[in-house]
């Protein structure tokens, strides 16, 4: 690379630096945007470790229906237990598990007995399948003290109900655990989403609206024209615009991974305890927007409008890459969108390598891909950006 | 020697710059005088590069602008017309960015920065901000980027524009001072008087395109040949045209509502037979004055316009 296009990308980090707006939007900003939308969704939480509410009706009373409730308690459920006679008058209702009256007789018999689960339409659907796991758990737990009842006894016919009583407090023969499985992946929430959110984001609009806007900006006021009249390159001017993009973006993002290091304890699992992977991938999506920055200011031939549109088009592309809510609670045709975007695949790599547990190999193809929308970014700024 | 050579550029319909030529010799000051919009800056940007000419082409010492830049900006300062500074830089970091370009460094960029700031004035200002310069302040820094690596080819454009006269004095003194040693320049302006004090030669530059080229005196002694009387009173410009027209030995330049300008060909009458004859026209004057040939009259007497339309 040329001294020349060192000095531009020099003076275009030092300028940027040295705007104080420039410096909000860069490293305040987002911290304040992924510390709210970080807490307003759920904050630094396993949600898979969070207690579910779970209100039981107990219509049986009986020995096994006690001994189903109590397996129940201790399984991350914060049980409400309500008399039969109060269920519809109990206004918190959002799960509630129905134990038929005969429930204990009918257990002992031998006989099939149907639990009911009744949910809240509006109620949190992960929260109700995780309770519905739960208790499947604990009905799988109450039949293995059945069989290991039976066994005692020797019979061949329904376990007594005092062998099935004097199995409490065994070791369980069956245990049961649920987590997630294949490809159907919790949506990442908390700060494993707005950390990564925001910090796309706001890399994108600092490219967009201060490299756009100062480009326009510098042509209006004839710097670039002037810089024209040096002895450097065209293709020198272009590469030192985009590098000092390319530098501002770098100083962004590795102080936003600095602050999540530094921070870890309050942002909990914003950087998926990888934070040179999600560090490589935010450089990697700067580089890539870098030169959009500059070719919107190629374009755009007035600075206050070539921010707007930068503004505009970043955050039409974070909304659609799913940088304001996780992609994966969205239709499939707007996750297909999303691939439309750099956002949308910075945001899938990020996504697999904080909640995923995937590492660069696994992100690959999202990373060739932001490293092909860089290039052809550059092709197009090459193409716009002229002095005059 | 900076060649021009039949340069013509159009912006769709507009023809800015029409078929023209001219040289720039070693070591002089070649003015490029017209009013605004001539064509003046059109042709300097493609002179310094800036912008490809639709036809014509400029050669520096030989070499084609276009064909060699990088080779051929490094002999060229550029001093544009509009003040292309970082306001958010001091002085001296604006000068160091811009010595930069043209592959200056260490200690001896420091040195030219030094004695940049030194010749404009602006040495106790080093460390300021530019956005706290006044406008002639900052037309000083303007001209001093474009010395910085002490160019053989300074090209200015109207770099007085705007700003008091103390500053265009000290502009015109460093100017006068960087020919002196030996830098070839080329200077574009609307201001006559600027042409006249500053340049060994001046090319007249109008709608596009080049009207004349000469020493003040070559041009002053073809505007000789017809002195200009300007008139004005309360006439109709129809009327005065008819009236003046029917005057042997006139020639009327321009008749407008109020003012008149006619001149009177070398050979004919003489200005003492003509001036009866144009107060006996029965046009309502109240003032008859006699233009001393200059370049304003030069520019009259090639347009039929005054330099400041």
């Amino acid at each position: 690379m040329s001294r020349a296009a060192l000095s531009l990308a020099r003076l275009d980090l030092r300028l940027t630096l040295a705007d104080r707006s420039a410096v909000l939007w860069m490293f305040i900003m987002p911290v304040v945007f992924a510390t709210f939308f970080g807490m307003v969704m759920g904050g630094g939480q396993d949600p898979t470790a969070t207690q579910v509410k779970l209100t039981v009706v107990d219509e049986d009373g009986g020995e096994l229906a006690r001994m189903l409730l109590s397996d129940l308690a201790g399984a991350r459920l914060a049980i409400a237990e309500i008399p039969p006679e109060a269920k519809d008058s109990t206004p918190d209702t959002t799960r509630t598990l129905v134990i038929p009256k005969g429930f204990t007789e009918k257990v002992v018999a031998g006989e099939q007995v149907t639990l009911r689960l009744e949910r809240d339409p509006d109620s949190n659907a992960e929260a109700s399948l995780a309770a519905q796991a739960r208790i499947a758990g604990a009905v799988a737990r109450l039949i293995g003290r059945l069989v290991e009842a039976q066994a005692a006894t020797g019979s061949e016919g329904p376990a007594e109900l005092d062998a099935v009583l004097a199995t409490a407090g065994a070791v369980d023969l069956v245990t049961v655990e649920s987590r997630y499985a294949g490809k159907a992946r919790v949506a990442p929430g908390g700060f494993a989403h707005s950390m990564p959110g925001n910090a796309v984001m706001f890399v994108m609009l600092v490219a967009l609206t201060y490299g756009a806007g100062s480009i326009s900006a510098e042509r209006q006021r004839g710097m670039l024209r002037r810089i024209a009249t040096c002895p450097v390159s065209r293709a020198d001017i272009i590469l030192g615009k985009i590098i000092g993009r390319m530098a501002v973006a770098a100083v962004q993002v590795t102080v936003l991974v600095l602050v999540c290091l530094l921070g870890a304890r309050f942002f909990g699992e914003g950087l998926g305890g990888r934070p040179l992977e999600v560090w490589a991938i935010l450089i990697l999506f700067g580089a890539a927007v870098a030169p959009l920055g500059v070719a919107v200011g190629g374009f755009v031939r007035d600075a206050d409008r070539a921010a707007s549109v930068g503004v505009m088009a970043t955050m039409g592309m974070a909304a659609l890459g799913g940088c304001w809510w996780p992609i994966e609670v969205v239709s499939p045709a707007l996750q297909k969108v999303a691939l439309l975007f750099p956002t949308g695949w910075a945001m899938r790599a990020l996504h697999g390598v904080i909640s995923f547990g995937e590492g660069l190999q696994g992100v690959a193809l999202p990373l060739a891909v932001l490293a092909l929308f860089g290039l052809a970014f550059t092709a197009v700024a090459a193409r716009v950006l002229r002095a005059d | 020697m900076i060649t021009v050579e039949r340069l013509r550029r159009s912006f769709g319909d507009l023809v800015a710059v029409d078929d023209v030529s001219f040289e720039v010799r070693d070591g002089e000051i070649l003015g490029l005088l017209g009013p605004n919009g001539a064509g003046k800056t059109t042709t300097l940007c493609m002179i310094s590069g800036v912008l490809k000419p639709d036809s014509g082409r400029v050669l520096v010492d030989g070499r084609d602008i276009w064909l060699e830049p990088t080779v051929v900006k490094r002999h060229l300062g550029v001093v544009p017309q509009e003040v292309a500074v970082y306001e958010d830089l001091t002085a001296r970091d604006n000068l160091s960015f811009w010595g930069s370009l043209y592959g200056l460094s260490g200690s001896e960029l420091k040195e030219r920065v030094d004695e940049g700031l030194s010749r404009v004035g602006l040495a106790d200002r080093a460390g300021d901000r530019v956005k706290s310069f006044s406008g002639g302040m900052k037309r000083r820094l303007n001209l001093c980027m474009g010395l910085l690596h002490r160019p053989r080819f300074l090209l200015l454009d109207e770099p007085t524009v705007g700003i008091d006269p103390q500053a265009r004095l000290n502009i015109l003194e460093v100017i006068r001072g960087v020919a002196a040693g030996g830098t070839t320049v080329l200077y574009t302006t609307h201001y006559m008087e600027e042409a006249q004090e500053l340049c060994d030669r001046i090319a007249i530059i109008d709608h596009g395109r080049i009207l004349t080229v000469g020493t003040l005196d070559e041009l002053t002694r073809l505007a000789g040949e017809a002195e200009v009387l300007r008139l004005t009173g309360g006439f109709a410009g129809g009327e005065a045209r008819d009236r003046l027209q029917a005057i042997a030995g006139v020639r009327v330049l321009q008749a407008g509502d109020g003012s008149a300008m006619l001149s009177v060909a070398a050979g004919g009458p003489g200005l003492l037979a003509v001036l009866p004859a144009v107060l006996a026209s029965g046009l309502a004057l109240d003032d008859v004055s006699i233009q001393r040939p200059n370049l304003q009259s030069v520019f009259i007497s090639l347009t039929g316009r005054e330099l400041r339309d």
